[in-house]
């Protein structure tokens, strides 16, 4: 048998769990090898951990009473129904927090975009006011400067006539 | 059958026709060991109480359904053990079953502990057992206790879960493994002397 092997069968060895077929190669190879002794010395350490108790459990005086009086009465030992909605009524608590959190965020979201919006707008309201203006004041200096025009062209034709032939001279 | 299975079958038999002495002598054939085996998963002595209750309810209420197969105690075992594992789900505790994998049976190398010390007493040692047992995923703890404090053999803790002898095998190594590593982890001065 080799190591490998023998230190796959201690566990069941110790345990009782294994037919004579295999115990009996298994002994044979934890007398020949030291390494694998240690190992099943080490197992049986460990099952040491494991002692009864002490002392002995105590059962609460007229208990078995009790259990008959409560099966004959119909308790079915089920965990109440409100205990077994524990976990779902927890998974709604965190699904509806979760909920809220994500509420919370895309309210949030849409009102930056609403903001960053808003600001383009005022922007583009201010510009289109800007040149509104600018073209108002372009207007007027264009309309000051036309009168101007008309107000000096005005006593020049007085004197020289209109330049436009009139339709009784060519004739 | 031997005597203790035909005696239980004989309660069995008669509780089902309604006969509450033959009920209240199963419970009290049994209830010492369950607390027993309660007790390796809660220390509070309200809790331990409610589980056994609550196994034994659930026995009877069932009862029509054991078919002698098992013995009676296997049978309110696998009962119990269930409602432990329930009992450990509603406080928050799951087993954690991807830790399994019987392909790494042989694989891992176990850290050797020595057998407790001389100078802790039983309580002592139980106590650090079961603060060890406690930090485990509840699959190795069942098997743990199984195998260990009630000594049950690989064929029963197979049939108890619903598993096969060779997944016993390999969470029973796993187990082991991992309460080691623990109980190290926990308590270095527990470490090979």
């Amino acid at each position: 048998m080799i190591c490998k092997e023998s230190l796959r069968l201690i566990p069941g060895y110790l345990d009782g769990e294994l037919s004579e077929a295999q115990s009996a190669p298994l002994r044979q190879h934890l007398i020949d090898c030291p390494t694998c002794r240690k190992a099943a010395s080490g197992e049986k350490a460990f099952k040491r951990w494991f002692e009864p108790e002490a002392p002995a459990v105590e059962v609460p005086v007229g208990f078995a009473a009790r259990v008959v009086r409560r099966a004959f009465a119909g308790e079915t030992g089920e965990a109440p129904v409100a205990e077994q909605e524990a976990p779902i009524l927890r998974f709604a608590l965190r699904a509806t927090a979760a909920a809220a959190v994500l509420l919370l965020v895309l309210s949030a979201w849409v009102r930056s975009v609403q903001l960053a919006q808003g600001n383009i707008e005022a922007e583009t309201r201010v510009r289109t006011e800007v040149i509104r203006r600018d073209m108002m004041e372009r207007r007027e200096r264009l309309m000051k400067a036309a009168a101007s025009r008309d107000a000096q062209a005005k006593p020049g034709e007085e004197e020289n006539g209109s330049e436009t032939p009139a339709e009784g001279d060519e004739r | 059958m031997n005597t203790v299975r035909l005696e239980d079958a004989r309660l069995v038999g008669a509780t089902l026709t309604g006969d509450q002495n033959a009920f209240q002598e199963l419970v009290e054939r049994y209830q010492g060991r369950l607390f027993a085996l309660t007790r390796h998963y809660t220390r509070s002595a309200v809790e331990i109480e409610d589980i056994v209750q609550d196994t034994f309810l659930k026995a009877f209420r069932r009862l029509d359904t054991f078919d002698h197969r098992s013995s009676f105690y296997t049978w309110i075992y696998r009962i119990a053990t269930n409602t432990i594992l329930d009992v450990l789900k509603r406080r928050g505790r799951s087993p954690i079953q991807a830790v399994e994998d019987p392909e790494m049976v042989g694989e891992m190398a176990p850290t050797d502990i020595p057998a407790p010390s001389a100078d802790l007493d039983a309580k002592e040692v139980c106590e650090i057992t079961h603060e060890v047992l406690e930090h485990l995923p509840d699959i190795f703890r069942t098997v743990l206790v199984m195998r260990e404090f009630d000594e049950m053999s690989y064929q029963d803790i197979a049939d108890t879960l619903g598993i096969s002898i060779g997944t016993v095998e390999s969470r029973l190594f796993r187990a082991r493994a991992r309460f080691k590593d623990k109980l190290l982890s926990l308590h270095p001065e527990f470490g090979e002397r």
